[in-house]
């Protein structure tokens, strides 16, 4: 339709041009009977309607983008990264201070801990030491251990999610750690094995009568005590059961750092003031980790 | 980023998991047997075998740590005249006399 009408009056002016042009002036009068002679277009120049409307980007803001950072499509005064950044739209969530994940951790401000940080510990339990210990300490000792392996391996996660290289420095660390793990379960069993051996062998003890609840060590040679002993806290049934449960809280009494001392102290003295010692020393107990100017070495207990 | 494809025959050729077939196959977990399964289906848990894990008290206020002092050696324990060292039943039956058996 549009063609048509646009076609019609360019054509009508091919046609007739006579009719159409002012024949004010006799030259383009002769000019117009000359040019029908010649060659002439059939087509106009000028451009359809459709052609005629305006060649824009009707999206204004083709582009423009705040999520993915397109900047300003008008020109700026300022440089790109003088634009004013967005406003902080996460929500702030409040963490519990005493959360009991924090124990994953090393430092709440802090993923992992520096390299430095990393090797400052000591080295692994002996056996020895262990040995040493009564059953409460133990049983809280493993699972001391257990919070630092949760911790080792938060930290090696986290160190390869972030692509560090050589964990060396943790995996050390972690083997120090297993190795304590070990022998405190080392020690466990051995103590087990050695209660059973030596109720085998308190069978066939002439001093020792299992058939007796009461009083069943009946020593050959009586020695003076040197003073009381206070009635450690044992309510076995059996002998045996106070037996190990007494040795356990005279051992429990070795808990400082100078144990082998107090160790030959216990032996030679007996239980006398035992519990005494006990709170003492739990009290002026140090940390083993920590440096302490005079290195103390450590006695072996005189065995008899 | 796309979905993962579907195996179709490969499904074939991997490993049974504890997922697969209807019944007939199972495949444990390394968690242990805790009692036993009845003749009707029912299973009787053996409560001596099921785990429990004692947390020890004051553990926030334990002052041993996992690691000891590399300024304190290592020494070697003394068990003269014991045959078997510290594993050997005498020690503790003599340990246990002195300290113990007149309680």
């Amino acid at each position: 339709m549009a063609m048509a009408s646009s076609i019609r009056p360019s054509i009508g002016r091919i046609l007739n041009p006579a009719a159409t042009q002012h024949t004010a002036n006799p030259f383009s009068f002769l000019t117009i009977f000359t040019r029908a002679t010649t060659q002439t277009c059939s087509f106009s120049t000028t451009p359809e309607l459709n052609e005629r409307r305006p060649r824009r980007d009707n999206n204004r803001l083709r582009g423009l983008s705040s999520l993915y950072r397109s900047g300003p499509r008008a020109r700026t005064n300022i440089e790109p990264h003088e634009l004013p950044k967005p406003s902080s739209y996460k929500k702030k969530i409040e963490v519990d201070p005493n959360h009991g994940l924090w124990g994953f951790f090393y430092a709440k401000d802090k993923l992992l801990p520096t390299p430095d940080e990393i090797k400052e510990y000591g080295r692994a339990w002996s056996a020895e030491e262990l040995r040493q210990k009564g059953w409460e300490d133990l049983h809280s000792l493993w699972w001391v251990c257990c919070k630092e392996q949760n911790r080792l391996l938060t930290a090696i996660r986290v160190w390869k999610s972030l692509g560090f290289q050589r964990r060396e420095l943790l995996q050390d660390r972690m083997y120090e750690n297993k190795i304590t793990m070990k022998r405190i379960r080392h020690v466990l069993t051995e103590r087990f094995y050695l209660w059973e051996d030596a109720r085998a062998l308190a069978v066939s003890d002439p001093e020792i009568n299992l058939a007796d609840t009461t009083r069943p060590y009946n020593p050959s040679v009586y020695y003076e005590e040197q003073s009381e002993e206070p009635v450690a806290e044992s309510s076995g049934t059996s002998a045996e059961q106070s037996a190990t449960e007494d040795q356990e809280s005279a051992a429990e009494g070795q808990k400082s750092v100078t144990e082998g001392q107090q160790g030959a102290e216990g032996q030679q003295a007996g239980a006398e003031g035992q519990q005494e010692v006990e709170k003492s020393a739990a009290e002026k107990v140090e940390p083993s980790t920590s440096p302490t100017d005079t290195p103390e070495i450590q006695q072996p207990p005189p065995r008899i | 980023m796309q979905p993962t494809q579907a195996l179709f025959k490969a499904f074939r050729k991997t490993r049974l998991t504890t997922k697969d077939v209807n019944k007939g196959f199972y495949k444990g977990t390394r968690t242990g047997r805790m009692g036993q399964h009845t003749k009707y289906g029912g299973y009787i848990v053996d409560w001596s075998r099921v785990r429990t894990f004692v947390v020890p008290p004051n553990l926030d206020k334990f002052k041993l740590t996992p690691y000891v002092t590399r300024q304190i050696q290592q020494t070697k324990g003394q068990y003269d005249g014991y045959r078997m060292g510290p594993k050997s039943p005498e020690l503790y039956l003599d340990r246990w006399k002195r300290e113990n058996g007149m309680d």
